[in-house]
């Protein structure tokens, strides 16, 4: 099954278990050593931290996972 | 000279926005020069390999602690209410904050806010607990449903985000002061001189939202202790009360027992 994190195609290869949230999440944000500050989004609706082991995916999620920047 | 914003008592009436620095150093430089206890940020996807995000993001949090300030995230690139609640609710969670400077823009030419979705995001956002301080056009109705709604802080723009014009329109501004008087208004945007938050203050606003024009200045620490100042040269003049604009001249000097010059023509 294929998802989309930011705008990246991300292959999960597929088993018996509902794949989570939390699954790919853990490998994208080893990319990202020293952030630790970032929200997620699945489908452009928040998912919030406590519902990342718990919200399922399918084939073509997209899943936005925002850091701060700058802003005006 | 202090400011509530949602219950939070602050002791300058400038907040000021992150983007647009030269580097962090300068940015941070800036922020403590200008006495602002508000920085607005935001939130987007970020290239693991330009980390940029993450040294921004250090240095906004020794700012916030040096100030015992308080973050402002913002919605920006947001064009539907929809997209606007997400961003909201990401950013509550990543900065442990409920305030929201709420953008739902609407033209991408002058990044004019989009009244109708702005009212629906606003509604939704309150519903959700969220303390919303609305980016809107001086459009005088326009404020009046964001107070409606329940906004305790309203942000019209002076001009459109960047373009350091200044009060485009400051009737319609002076005319919103008038209409709601215990709403806290916030000029947001376009400001482009010192005299323009000023004249904002002058006027009766309780404060001033701006970015670019101490960012893109040619030294930004030196313009944000300008803008302090102005700020606290309109509040004075405010609370001062300015004289009434008369048609005619008027002598300053009394003309009482003038001596000898009128006189002489005689």
């Amino acid at each position: 099954m294929n998802v989309f994190i930011n705008g990246k195609q991300v292959t999960i290869q597929n088993t018996d278990s509902q794949h989570v949230v939390s699954q790919v999440l853990t490998e994208f944000l080893s990319e990202y050593q020293q952030q630790t500050t970032f929200a997620v989004a699945l489908n452009s609706d928040f998912v919030g931290k406590e519902n990342y082991d718990q919200t399922p995916l399918k084939d073509g999620d997209i899943i936005d996972v925002l850091f701060p920047i700058q802003g005006g | 000279m202090s400011l509530t914003i949602y219950g939070k008592k602050l002791d300058s009436r400038l907040l000021i926005g992150s983007a647009l620095y030269s580097s962090p150093q300068v940015m941070k430089d800036a922020i403590l020069a200008s006495g602002s206890q508000v920085v607005t940020l935001s939130l987007k996807r970020q290239n693991p390999v330009d980390n940029s995000g993450a040294k921004i993001w250090q240095y906004i949090q020794d700012i916030v602690a040096q100030t015992n300030g308080f973050l402002l995230p913002n919605t920006a690139g947001c064009k539907s209410a929809k997209e606007a609640v997400t961003l909201a609710k990401m950013s509550r969670e990543m900065f442990g904050t409920a305030w929201i400077k709420l953008e739902v823009i609407g033209d991408d030419y002058n990044l004019q806010p989009d009244p109708i979705e702005l009212l629906k995001a606003t509604e939704q956002l309150i519903a959700n607990g969220f303390k919303v301080l609305p980016y809107c056009t001086d459009d005088l109705v326009m404020c009046q449903r964001l107070n409606d709604l329940g906004c305790e802080v309203i942000m019209p723009w002076a001009s459109p985000i960047g373009t350091g014009k200044g009060l485009m329109n400051p009737y319609n501004l002076e005319t919103i002061r008038a209409r709601l008087p215990n709403t806290t208004l916030i000029l947001d945007a376009g400001i482009g001189k010192p005299s323009d938050a000023c004249l904002a203050m002058e006027m009766g606003y309780d404060g001033v939202l701006l970015n670019s024009a101490v960012a893109l200045a040619d030294e930004p620490a030196v313009m944000a202790k300008a803008f302090a100042l102005a700020l606290q040269a309109g509040e004075l003049a405010y609370l001062g009360g300015t004289m009434t604009q008369r048609q005619t001249a008027h002598p300053s000097t009394p003309t009482l027992d003038t001596p000898f010059w009128h006189h002489n023509s005689t």
